[in-house]
Protein backbone atom coordinates (compact mmCIF):
# COMPACT_ATOMS: atom_id res chain seq x y z
CA UNK A 1 0.00 0.00 0.00
CA UNK A 2 1.65 3.28 -1.08
CA UNK A 3 1.29 6.70 0.96
CA UNK A 4 -1.52 7.56 -1.28
CA UNK A 5 -3.70 5.02 -0.73
CA UNK A 6 -3.16 5.27 2.38
CA UNK A 7 -3.51 8.52 2.11
CA UNK A 8 -6.82 8.66 0.16
CA UNK A 9 -8.36 5.76 2.82
CA UNK A 10 -8.05 8.36 5.61
CA UNK A 11 -10.08 11.13 3.17
CA UNK A 12 -12.46 8.86 2.56
CA UNK A 13 -12.82 8.11 5.90
CA UNK A 14 -12.99 11.40 6.66
CA UNK A 15 -16.02 12.28 4.65
CA UNK A 16 -17.98 8.96 4.48
CA UNK A 17 -17.73 9.56 8.18
CA UNK A 18 -19.51 12.84 8.22
CA UNK A 19 -22.34 11.60 5.73
CA UNK A 20 -22.51 8.22 7.97
CA UNK A 21 -22.87 10.72 11.31
CA UNK A 22 -25.46 13.02 8.95
CA UNK A 23 -27.40 10.24 8.67
CA UNK A 24 -26.92 8.57 11.77
CA UNK A 25 -28.27 12.21 13.50
CA UNK A 26 -31.05 12.69 11.40
CA UNK A 27 -32.09 8.97 12.04
CA UNK A 28 -31.33 8.27 15.64
CA UNK A 29 -31.60 11.91 17.14
CA UNK A 30 -34.70 13.15 15.60
CA UNK A 31 -37.23 13.67 18.45
CA UNK A 32 -34.35 14.98 20.35
CA UNK A 33 -34.24 17.70 17.67
CA UNK A 34 -37.81 18.00 17.31
CA UNK A 35 -37.88 18.82 21.02
CA UNK A 36 -35.72 21.30 21.02
CA UNK A 37 -36.78 23.26 18.23
CA UNK A 38 -40.27 23.56 19.95
CA UNK A 39 -38.93 24.11 23.06
CA UNK A 40 -36.84 27.13 21.59
CA UNK A 41 -39.82 28.33 19.95
CA UNK A 42 -41.44 28.23 22.94
CA UNK A 43 -38.67 29.83 25.06
CA UNK A 44 -38.93 32.86 22.43
CA UNK A 45 -42.71 33.04 22.90
CA UNK A 46 -42.40 32.71 26.49
CA UNK A 47 -39.44 35.71 26.65
CA UNK A 48 -41.58 38.03 24.88
CA UNK A 49 -44.42 37.72 26.62
CA UNK A 50 -42.87 38.08 29.93
CA UNK A 51 -41.42 41.08 28.57
CA UNK A 52 -44.49 42.55 27.22
CA UNK A 53 -46.11 41.95 31.15
CA UNK A 54 -42.93 44.14 32.63
CA UNK A 55 -43.79 46.81 30.18
CA UNK A 56 -47.35 46.77 31.02
CA UNK A 57 -46.45 46.63 34.60
CA UNK A 58 -44.33 49.86 34.38
CA UNK A 59 -45.95 51.85 31.99
CA UNK A 60 -49.19 51.20 34.75
CA UNK A 61 -46.88 52.10 37.54
CA UNK A 62 -45.79 55.53 35.83
CA UNK A 63 -49.31 56.24 34.74
CA UNK A 64 -50.39 55.95 38.45
CA UNK A 65 -47.10 57.67 39.41
CA UNK A 66 -48.13 60.51 37.21
CA UNK A 67 -51.42 60.99 38.47
CA UNK A 68 -50.23 61.38 42.06
CA UNK A 69 -47.71 64.21 40.53
CA UNK A 70 -50.57 65.97 38.87
CA UNK A 71 -52.97 65.88 42.31
CA UNK A 72 -49.64 67.43 44.01
CA UNK A 73 -49.34 69.85 41.76
CA UNK A 74 -52.87 71.31 41.80
CA UNK A 75 -52.31 70.75 45.57
CA UNK A 76 -49.53 73.28 45.57
CA UNK A 77 -51.59 75.37 43.01
CA UNK A 78 -54.57 75.82 45.83
CA UNK A 79 -51.79 76.71 48.49
CA UNK A 80 -50.47 79.42 46.47
CA UNK A 81 -53.74 81.25 45.60
CA UNK A 82 -54.83 80.92 49.30
CA UNK A 83 -50.90 82.23 50.73
CA UNK A 84 -51.18 84.92 47.70
CA UNK A 85 -54.99 85.65 49.13
CA UNK A 86 -53.25 86.11 52.93
CA UNK A 87 -50.67 88.41 51.43
CA UNK A 88 -53.10 90.45 49.92
CA UNK A 89 -55.30 91.03 52.90
CA UNK A 90 -52.36 91.79 54.97
CA UNK A 91 -51.31 94.23 52.88
CA UNK A 92 -54.92 95.81 52.90
CA UNK A 93 -54.25 95.10 56.76
CA UNK A 94 -51.03 97.19 56.97
CA UNK A 95 -52.48 99.90 54.65
CA UNK A 96 -55.17 100.42 56.89
CA UNK A 97 -52.73 100.57 60.27
CA UNK A 98 -50.46 102.94 58.22
CA UNK A 99 -53.51 105.78 57.97
CA UNK A 100 -54.22 105.09 61.48
CA UNK A 101 -50.58 105.90 62.44
CA UNK A 102 -50.31 109.01 60.42
CA UNK A 103 -53.84 109.90 62.11
CA UNK A 104 -52.96 109.72 65.53
CA UNK A 105 -49.23 111.81 64.75
CA UNK A 106 -51.35 114.66 63.00
CA UNK A 107 -53.78 114.69 65.80
CA UNK B 1 -40.78 32.36 12.41
CA UNK B 2 -39.76 33.52 16.09
CA UNK B 3 -36.19 34.80 15.31
CA UNK B 4 -35.73 37.23 12.56
CA UNK B 5 -32.96 36.57 10.02
CA UNK B 6 -30.93 39.14 11.22
CA UNK B 7 -30.73 38.03 14.86
CA UNK B 8 -29.87 34.37 13.67
CA UNK B 9 -26.62 36.29 11.84
CA UNK B 10 -25.82 37.88 15.03
CA UNK B 11 -26.71 34.74 17.35
CA UNK B 12 -24.29 32.10 14.48
CA UNK B 13 -22.08 34.81 12.17
CA UNK B 14 -19.57 32.54 12.15
CA UNK B 15 -21.57 29.36 11.47
CA UNK B 16 -23.23 31.31 8.69
CA UNK B 17 -19.73 32.04 7.22
CA UNK B 18 -18.64 28.80 7.58
CA UNK B 19 -21.64 27.37 5.69
CA UNK B 20 -21.68 30.04 2.74
CA UNK B 21 -18.17 29.23 2.10
CA UNK B 22 -18.78 25.36 2.34
CA UNK B 23 -21.85 25.91 -0.47
CA UNK B 24 -19.28 28.49 -2.64
CA UNK B 25 -16.23 25.95 -2.58
CA UNK B 26 -18.09 22.59 -2.47
CA UNK B 27 -20.24 23.80 -5.35
CA UNK B 28 -17.19 24.94 -7.74
CA UNK B 29 -15.20 22.03 -7.15
CA UNK B 30 -18.39 19.85 -7.77
CA UNK B 31 -18.29 21.39 -11.33
CA UNK B 32 -14.89 21.86 -11.76
CA UNK B 33 -13.40 18.52 -9.90
CA UNK B 34 -10.06 18.33 -8.88
CA UNK B 35 -8.89 21.40 -10.71
CA UNK B 36 -9.70 23.79 -7.27
CA UNK B 37 -6.82 22.01 -5.34
CA UNK B 38 -3.16 21.29 -6.31
CA UNK B 39 -3.39 19.59 -3.03
CA UNK B 40 -5.99 17.35 -3.78
CA UNK B 41 -4.12 16.65 -7.80
CA UNK B 42 -1.04 15.65 -5.85
CA UNK B 43 -2.41 13.50 -2.77
CA UNK B 44 -5.32 11.62 -4.63
CA UNK B 45 -3.56 11.13 -8.11
CA UNK B 46 -5.59 8.80 -10.05
CA UNK B 47 -9.18 9.10 -8.44
CA UNK B 48 -8.65 13.05 -7.64
CA UNK B 49 -10.91 13.85 -10.39
CA UNK B 50 -14.03 11.64 -8.64
CA UNK B 51 -13.15 12.28 -5.47
CA UNK B 52 -13.54 16.00 -6.06
CA UNK B 53 -16.43 16.05 -7.38
CA UNK B 54 -18.15 13.73 -4.75
CA UNK B 55 -16.34 16.04 -1.97
CA UNK B 56 -17.39 19.06 -3.39
CA UNK B 57 -21.42 18.20 -3.95
CA UNK B 58 -21.23 16.44 -0.37
CA UNK B 59 -19.69 19.66 1.25
CA UNK B 60 -22.32 21.95 -0.83
CA UNK B 61 -25.16 19.99 0.19
CA UNK B 62 -23.89 19.78 3.87
CA UNK B 63 -23.38 23.90 3.72
CA UNK B 64 -26.91 24.00 2.11
CA UNK B 65 -28.31 21.88 5.19
CA UNK B 66 -26.32 23.90 7.55
CA UNK B 67 -28.11 27.11 6.50
CA UNK B 68 -31.40 25.92 6.27
CA UNK B 69 -31.42 24.27 9.71
CA UNK B 70 -29.99 27.87 11.07
CA UNK B 71 -32.31 30.12 9.18
CA UNK B 72 -35.56 28.12 9.31
CA UNK B 73 -34.86 26.72 13.07
CA UNK B 74 -34.19 23.50 12.54
CA UNK B 75 -32.12 21.27 14.08
CA UNK B 76 -32.94 17.96 12.12
CA UNK B 77 -31.50 19.74 9.40
CA UNK B 78 -28.96 21.70 10.71
CA UNK B 79 -27.13 18.47 12.59
CA UNK B 80 -26.66 16.94 9.11
CA UNK B 81 -25.39 19.71 7.80
CA UNK B 82 -22.80 20.21 10.15
CA UNK B 83 -21.44 16.27 10.04
CA UNK B 84 -20.95 16.81 6.24
CA UNK B 85 -19.25 19.94 6.88
CA UNK B 86 -17.09 18.28 9.11
CA UNK B 87 -16.30 15.41 6.91
CA UNK B 88 -15.78 17.87 3.96
CA UNK B 89 -13.68 20.25 5.69
CA UNK B 90 -11.79 17.47 7.16
CA UNK B 91 -11.37 15.94 4.03
CA UNK B 92 -9.72 18.72 2.29
CA UNK B 93 -7.48 19.52 5.58
CA UNK B 94 -6.24 16.02 5.23
CA UNK B 95 -5.65 16.01 1.43
CA UNK B 96 -4.16 19.66 0.72
CA UNK B 97 -1.50 18.72 3.76
CA UNK B 98 -0.76 15.91 2.19
CA UNK B 99 -0.61 16.74 -1.10
CA UNK B 100 1.30 19.99 -0.62
CA UNK B 101 3.44 19.93 2.82
CA UNK B 102 4.09 22.48 4.33
CA UNK B 103 2.87 24.48 0.64
CA UNK B 104 -0.55 22.93 2.11
CA UNK B 105 -0.39 23.72 6.14
CA UNK B 106 -2.07 27.14 5.75
CA UNK B 107 -5.06 26.19 4.23
CA UNK B 108 -4.87 22.70 5.94
CA UNK B 109 -5.02 24.59 9.88
CA UNK B 110 -7.59 26.74 8.45
CA UNK B 111 -9.58 23.29 6.91
CA UNK B 112 -9.04 21.64 10.24
CA UNK B 113 -10.03 24.45 12.58
CA UNK B 114 -13.64 24.98 10.55
CA UNK B 115 -14.02 20.98 11.22
CA UNK B 116 -13.34 20.91 14.26
CA UNK B 117 -16.17 24.23 15.32
CA UNK B 118 -18.58 21.69 13.17
CA UNK B 119 -18.11 19.09 15.71
CA UNK B 120 -17.91 21.26 18.57
CA UNK B 121 -21.10 22.67 17.80
CA UNK B 122 -22.71 19.63 16.94
CA UNK B 123 -22.09 18.24 20.52
CA UNK B 124 -23.05 22.08 21.65
CA UNK B 125 -26.83 21.75 19.83
CA UNK B 126 -26.86 17.46 21.08
CA UNK B 127 -26.54 19.17 24.74
CA UNK B 128 -29.40 21.21 24.35
CA UNK B 129 -31.38 18.70 22.70
CA UNK B 130 -30.89 16.65 25.48
CA UNK B 131 -31.59 19.01 28.48
CA UNK B 132 -34.98 20.41 25.98
CA UNK B 133 -36.01 16.27 26.20
CA UNK B 134 -35.19 16.90 30.07
CA UNK B 135 -37.13 19.51 30.76
CA UNK B 136 -40.19 18.53 28.73
CA UNK B 137 -40.26 14.94 30.52
CA UNK B 138 -40.14 16.83 33.84
CA UNK B 139 -43.16 19.04 32.76
CA UNK B 140 -45.01 16.19 31.52
CA UNK B 141 -44.64 14.49 34.64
Amino acid sequence: MTWGQILLSIAQVAVGGGIVQAILAFTRRRSELRQLDRGSDSVAVETADQVVVMMRTEMQETKAENKELKADLADQQRQIEALAAEVSSLRAELAIARAEIHRLQDG
Amino acid sequence: MMISRRERLRLNPFGTVAASAAVVLGGIAAVLGDDISQGMTNSLRASAEIMAHLWGASLAAGGLLKLYGLYAGRSTMEIPGLWMMAGGYGFYAITVVGGLGLGGLAAGILSTALAVGSVIKVQIIMRHARNAVRLHDAEGE
